[in-house]
């Protein structure tokens, strides 16, 4: 599954990670041409095997989706690496790499040999990549850690009620980013100085640069932003809200500037053609009255013809996508979603990156199966005889 | 621009030539973060996303956005009309100097950018839509963008009020995505391995709905798309301490029966729960929300079990104990953080409008002797546009003059 295309083709990945951030890194990675070779272990599950999607909602080992999706395009290979030889197949997968990345709990590591002064002492100059919530400081955790401890779960709520906090593990999917670009500064240097690096990612960190413009305002204004009123989510747009439409489903209008007003007030009529209303600060002063009358006339048409109608009379709107609408929508499906065969007789929707390099629409591999390169990857990687890695099966180590 | 440390300037001598728009401004910004030369272009009028609120003191000016100050740290900036024949004259020749050249498809300088001759730099070109499909020609903005990537309906509750950040998202999700291909075109010292980098901004913002679009694919046939948007749980996610708010996981899947059991052993210890909570099959409630009698159980005994401790106690309960828990801090927390400042997170910027630095959170990385941090203030509006039409145009000082009196510059 080598790629020979994109800038990071040649590119080797030892990808010892699991959940989320580390495998959505590495598949950055693999998306810009780099060729990844993951660890995984019957033994220490990758979490997300175990989460869903699954396909046709039954849980197995090689039936979610998630995992298929943050692991496309790579190799698998299953080895324990608590094994005694476990040595025996990962020094020499560590001389293969240029980059290794891991994710374990702080400390987990270096237990293993696997840190970055043991993949050192095997490949001087390697670019070994560690990363996690927040390194010792915080231990070991998940991405809604990341989120409250960056700022992100109280900055999104509704009122007198506990924050509540963005989609999801927050950080997981904004720290991949971090990493990946980190990662292609150490090669780019490495390749002018010929020395290695280790690369650190806080999670938690990540999290922060996100929501800079808060950060800002309470370093430099001594105020402390607070999520917004859920129904007014820009205080300084107005029409710009959300709005319930006659099918229960929840369409997205910002008809704030000038043009989108005045074409909104030709289609919407009624209260909107009220003279006051023909400045921005009318406009602002009249906003309760503004969206009582949009919503009135949501409340009659679905939310699709409502995204179309004001779309075509160029005013910005959109359906609040919810799960069922991502998996259907026809732009989505253009290039951003794309459909992959499974061994198990069937196909499921995989995501595309938001780049295309070179105006091409990289082809999308499924995950690997637990452990289906192993002898593979022994073979030619590792280059272990077909003896060798019998013994190494029959002694435990390949699981 | 950058920390002075050796080797920290990774993409010294790397021009880069951002036409500003509100989902350029970031990857900009982290290009200039790895020691990249970034000019950002502006009409004479200045860059739209300087007109973004809120601004410093509530006072809205020019160099006065938090959104332009965090995201222009470190770069040099040069006015133009690229609507005038000099000023298309200016783009063909500042293009011509540059690596890279970062521009909105339907944004400023577009136009005079993809009629212009010059083409030895690599493109890189954001739009909002897929321009393969039937939304290419949608207008965005934030909120829409955020709608049309899920994340708004997703943080809600099921089919409830679409919530939404009070920060752009979008600047962020697509400047970060920005930053990574056109970083992977410059992996190697002396050779530019790509023409041309296009960014779907919905594609990068897609990120945040994480395998949602993924389960109409996965369910089984006949299953209708109003279903798979019903089966989301939603559980409680943060708890109220004595001194504000703590986060708490429940997770269930067979990889986090340990985290459960932990999570249960400490309600069991704090005398909140029955001796035998930590015997439950966890596997079993994957899936479910507060309906289920168990998990409505479990959430009042950790609502209880919080309710007198500090947010700090919370946590370190989480670290022994070994199930997720974090503080939910706010900005203020950020800042005063410890546990941040020992990672030596913070860094001494510029003061983006006053004759001082201060120290932020800005270091997403530590690389070795490297910190990707540019330190230098935001430019003031054509703050180098002199300096930087003499070297790339030739412009003499008369001809500087006489472009600003016709307000090309």
């Amino acid at each position: 599954m080598a790629r020979d295309g994109g800038p990071l083709a040649g590119v080797r990945v030892l990808d010892l990670t699991w959940v989320m951030v580390g495998p959505t890194a590495a598949r950055y990675l693999a998306d810009l041409g780099a060729e990844v070779v993951k660890v995984e272990s019957a033994g220490r599950l990758d979490p997300v095997r175990t989460l869903g999607p699954f396909l046709d909602d039954e849980v197995g080992v090689n039936r979610s989706v998630s995992y298929h999706n943050f692991n496309a395009g790579k190799r698998s290979i299953a080895l324990d690496l608590k094994h005694a030889e476990a040595g025996t197949v990962i020094e020499p997968l560590i001389r293969w790499a240029d980059v290794v990345i891991e994710s374990f709990a702080p400390g987990a590591a270096g237990r293993l040999g696997l840190d970055e002064a043991g993949v050192r002492a095997i490949r001087p100059d390697v670019i070994m990549v560690s990363t996690s919530i927040g390194g010792t400081e915080w231990g070991g955790g998940v991405g809604t850690m990341g989120a409250a401890i960056s700022g992100a779960t109280y900055l999104m709520g509704e009122p007198d009620s506990p924050p509540h906090g963005p989609f999801g593990p927050w950080t997981d999917e904004v720290a991949p980013r971090y990493i990946a670009m980190s990662v292609v500064a150490a090669l780019r240097r490495r390749a002018a100085t010929g020395r290695g690096a280790f690369v650190d990612v806080a999670q938690a960190e990540a999290g922060i640069q996100f929501l800079l413009p808060a950060l800002y305002q309470r370093a430099l204004d001594d105020v402390t932003p607070a999520p917004r009123p859920v129904d007014r989510p820009d205080p300084w747009r107005c029409p710009a809200n959300a709005f319930l439409a006659g099918d229960d489903r929840w369409i997205v209008i910002d008809a704030s500037s000038t043009g989108a007003f005045s074409a909104l007030r030709e289609l919407v009529g009624g209260e909107l053609l009220a003279d006051d209303l023909s400045t921005i600060r009318g406009r602002l002063r009249g906003r309760d009255r503004i969206d009582e009358c949009i919503g009135r006339w949501t409340a009659t048409r679905s939310a699709d013809e409502i995204e179309r109608v004001l779309q075509s009379h160029a005013i910005p709107a959109h359906v609040a996508s919810s799960t069922g609408d991502l998996g259907s929508d026809e732009d989505l499906r253009a290039s951003m979603l794309t459909s992959v065969n499974l061994p198990e007789g069937r196909s499921c929707d995989l995501t595309r990156r938001s780049f295309r390099i070179d105006r091409a629409t990289p082809d999308v591999d499924r995950g690997p199966r637990l452990g289906e390169h192993t002898d593979e990857v022994l073979r030619t990687i590792c280059e272990l005889d077909d003896a060798e890695i019998a013994r190494l099966r029959t002694a435990g180590a390949l699981q | 621009m950058t920390v002075d440390s050796p080797g920290s300037a990774v993409l010294a001598g790397v021009k880069v030539l951002e036409f500003s728009g509100t989902s350029t401004m970031y990857a900009g910004q982290l290009l200039a973060d790895f020691g990249a030369d970034v000019v950002v272009v502006e009409p004479p009028s200045g860059a739209r996303g300087r007109r973004v609120p809120p601004f410093l003191d509530h006072r809205p000016g020019a160099d006065r956005g938090l959104l332009w100050m965090s995201t222009n740290r470190g770069k040099r900036s040069c006015t133009l009309d690229p609507d005038s024949p000099d000023g298309r004259a200016l783009v063909t020749d500042l293009v011509d100097a540059a690596d890279v050249v970062i521009y909105e498809q339907r944004g400023f300088g577009a136009d005079a950018l993809e009629s212009s001759s010059a083409d030895s730099a690599l493109r890189c070109v954001i739009q909002p839509f897929d321009p393969a499909g039937p939304k290419a020609s949608y207008e965005t903005t934030e909120l829409v963008l955020a709608a049309a990537s899920g994340s708004a309906a997703l943080a809600g509750r099921p089919l409830g009020r679409p919530l939404f950040f009070p920060t752009p998202q979008s600047t962020f999700e697509i400047g970060s995505d920005t930053a990574v291909a056109v970083m992977a075109a410059f992996v190697e010292p002396d050779a530019v391995r790509a023409r041309r980098v296009d960014i779907i901004g919905r594609g990068a913002m897609l990120a945040a709905a994480f395998s949602e679009p993924l389960v109409a694919g996965a369910a089984p046939s006949g299953q209708s798309s109003t279903e798979s948007s019903s089966r989301r749980p939603g559980l409680p996610n943060t708890y109220r301490c004595s001194d504000g708010y703590a986060q708490i996981s429940l997770v269930f899947g067979t990889s986090f029966d340990p985290k459960m059991t932990g999570l249960s052993n400490w309600l069991v210890d704090a005398g909140v729960a029955p001796e035998d909570l930590p015997t439950t099959e966890w596997r079993t409630l994957a899936g479910r929300d507060l309906d289920d009698p168990t998990i409505a159980k479990i959430v009042e005994w950790v609502a209880t079990a919080v309710a007198s401790l500090t947010r700090a106690e919370v946590t370190a309960a989480g670290a022994t104990y070994g199930f997720f828990a974090a503080p939910v801090y706010d900005m203020a927390d950020v800042l005063a953080s410890d546990r941040l400042r020992r990672r030596e997170a913070f860094v001494d910027v510029d003061h983006p409008t006053e004759d001082r630095t201060v120290s932020l959170p800005l270091s997403f990385a530590r690389i070795t002797d490297v910190v990707p941090v540019a330190t230098g203030r935001p430019p003031t509006l054509g703050e180098h546009t002199a300096d930087i039409l003499r070297e790339v145009a030739d412009v003499c000082d008369d001809e500087l003059a006489a472009l600003y009196a016709e307000g090309i510059i």
